[in-house]
């Protein structure tokens, strides 16, 4: 935008078009006058500052794929232009007037007439747009809570996870709040309107805080995601997820904003952009699985290993990290030719702080049983409890309740012991340890690897 | 109580009907109203669009002539008929109010 023009963000409802006039009002004393209204906003052009009256009115045949306004749109601004009103612009059904008179009649001057054409005109906008969003959010959510109830302590210790449900879960309250606002505001301005009166205020005040929520949200969200940036290969993946979003919403607008600046007919440009959606959403979705398996093979999401070996012509990462408790203290002896992996893995978020730590012997001939214990620490009794619910529930094991004779004593504990090896949860204070192994560990070998845990 | 689309007509309904016993085109109508109630009537510009198809498609006006984006229209005989129905109706209110509502007061 050069210094003489100016674009600004749309926060109003839709529906509350005298806030938007007195807006643009405001704005035009300042020295801003409206050139244009789109998808996100206003358009503004520097001029002297002036007294100008604005109004928002709507007109329910028109559309946002229209390449200019319609006939019968033409006759209304006409008659708007004979009553002292100058049509600035329009987007769908939501048409911008300004008059310098300084009391020019209202153009809308039946409050039935007017509450007609307005939810005639949020049938085709908010309600629609606001309905398609939440099927968008809400079919994701099975898929998302399947992926919770498998690795729960994972995805609580994932700042990216979390951005991911704080943004769903404002959009959707947000959408639903939206909705419920507007029919509030429809049903009872209909009932004002019906004893002969006028059209209810809209909460202006309100909106615009919801609005400020929605957008903090989003920032939040975002913000987890861009923590993860000091993993691996990550920024590929925050630029494939937001880079490939813009990049599609800026393909999908830049083409019907060119279908309408060519005169294209509305069905034609209608149907370019439902194609084009379909098409470009199968692209992104199914783009993100060559990226992710070009990452893996390239091993740019994984970091630097202390050597490599190959092993059935496959080669392995071998890592030295420090572990608390190895094979080794459980009276495993561990030789080079095991080519022994010891890996640790920290992740954390606001809500919990998740360690892995697993040693494994990825020789061809190391016959090695494989050691994983996770760390999992939630300050939360109710969020700890509701996620040790979700791993005895939802694991592919059966776990019975265990009282280990080991001291420290856990508050609570569970075991799954088949013949390839077992699996305990042990609860203590604000940790859940989880302890696997590929062998049946005796009561010996589980407290020599639980109380270094617990330093 | 609430009012039924057409069951009664509102001030701008009716007189916008009674103007259109002359063809007349829509611009021109905010303007013919306004005079014939010496202001006392105001049509905004949105409200007689709507009003002007709300009226076609209940049949009781018609478009009479086209000459480029300009439309002129003319009354039915349906609107004729709705327009006297609510004269009755109107004079049947002032009768009662002269019987009962004078009377009272006296």
């Amino acid at each position: 935008m050069s210094r003489d023009r100016k674009r600004q963000l749309n926060w109003y409802q839709i529906n509350d078009c005298e806030a938007v006039a007195r807006h643009l009002e405001k704005m035009a004393a300042r020295g801003w006058l409206l050139e244009k209204a789109d998808n996100w906003g206003w358009i503004y052009r520097r001029s002297a500052p002036a007294q100008i009256r604005y109004c928002v009115t709507f007109f329910p045949e028109a559309s946002i794929f229209d390449p200019g306004p319609t006939g019968d749109q033409e006759t209304y601004i006409d008659y708007c232009a004979a009553a002292g009103w100058e049509f600035v612009s329009s987007y769908g059904p939501a048409q911008y007037f300004r008059s310098t008179r300084p009391d020019p009649v209202p153009i809308e001057t039946d409050e039935a007439a007017k509450l007609r054409a307005i939810h005639r005109s949020m049938w085709k906008t908010l309600i629609l747009g606001s309905l398609l969003l939440l099927f968008a959010q809400l079919i994701n959510v099975p898929g998302r809570v399947r992926h919770f109830r498998w690795a729960p302590m994972s995805e609580l210790s994932d700042s990216g996870t979390l951005g991911l449900w704080l943004m769903m879960a404002v959009l959707v309250v947000y959408l639903v709040g939206n909705l419920a606002d507007y029919f509030i505001w429809y049903f009872r301005s209909k009932r004002s309107v019906e004893r002969g009166g006028a059209c209810l205020p809209v909460h202006t005040r309100a909106r615009l805080w919801a609005g400020g929520v929605l957008l903090a949200g989003c920032a939040a969200g975002i913000a987890g995601f861009v923590s993860k940036l000091t993993r691996p290969g990550f920024g590929w993946v925050l630029l494939y997820s937001f880079g490939g979003m813009a990049l599609l919403l800026a393909v999908l607008f830049g083409v019907m904003n060119r279908m309408k600046r060519q005169g294209s007919a509305r069905g034609d440009t209608r149907a370019a952009y439902l194609v084009l959606t379909v098409v470009l959403a199968v692209t992104y979705g199914y783009g993100g699985i060559p990226l992710a398996n070009h990452l893996s093979e390239t091993g740019a999401m994984e970091r630097a290993p202390a050597y490599t070996y190959t092993k059935y012509g496959i080669e392995r990462n071998i890592y030295r990290d420090e572990l608390p408790v190895t094979l080794e203290d459980l009276g495993y002896p561990v030789s080079p030719e095991d080519h022994c992996s010891y890996e640790a893995e920290v992740s954390r978020s606001p809500l919990a702080r998740h360690t892995v730590y697993s040693q494994r012997g990825l020789g061809e001939d190391s016959e090695l049983p494989y050691l994983e214990y996770q760390v999992c620490e939630i300050p939360w009794g109710w969020l700890r409890e509701f996620c040790c619910e979700t791993l005895l529930e939802s694991s592919y094991r059966e776990y019975e309740p265990y009282n280990p004779s080991i001291t420290p004593a856990p508050e609570e504990a569970w075991a799954s012991i088949r013949s390839g090896g077992c699996r305990y949860i042990l609860l203590y204070g604000d940790r859940i340890l989880v302890v696997s192994s590929g062998w049946i560990m005796s009561a010996e070998q589980l407290k020599g690897a639980v109380q270094p845990l617990l330093e | 109580m609430a009012r039924e689309k057409f069951q009664t007509l509102t001030e701008q309904m009716f007189y916008i009907l009674l103007c259109l016993q002359q063809e007349c085109c829509g611009v021109d109508i905010m303007e013919r109203v306004r005079q014939m109630t010496r202001d006392r009537v105001v049509i905004g510009p949105g409200t007689l669009y709507s009003l002007l198809e709300s009226f076609q498609q209940e049949d009781f006006i018609r478009v009479a002539r086209v000459e480029g984006r300009k439309k002129s229209y003319l009354i039915t005989p349906e609107g004729r008929r709705r327009l006297a129905e609510e004269v009755r109706r109107l004079r049947q209110q002032t009768e009662d109010y002269e019987t009962f509502g004078e009377g009272e007061q006296a």
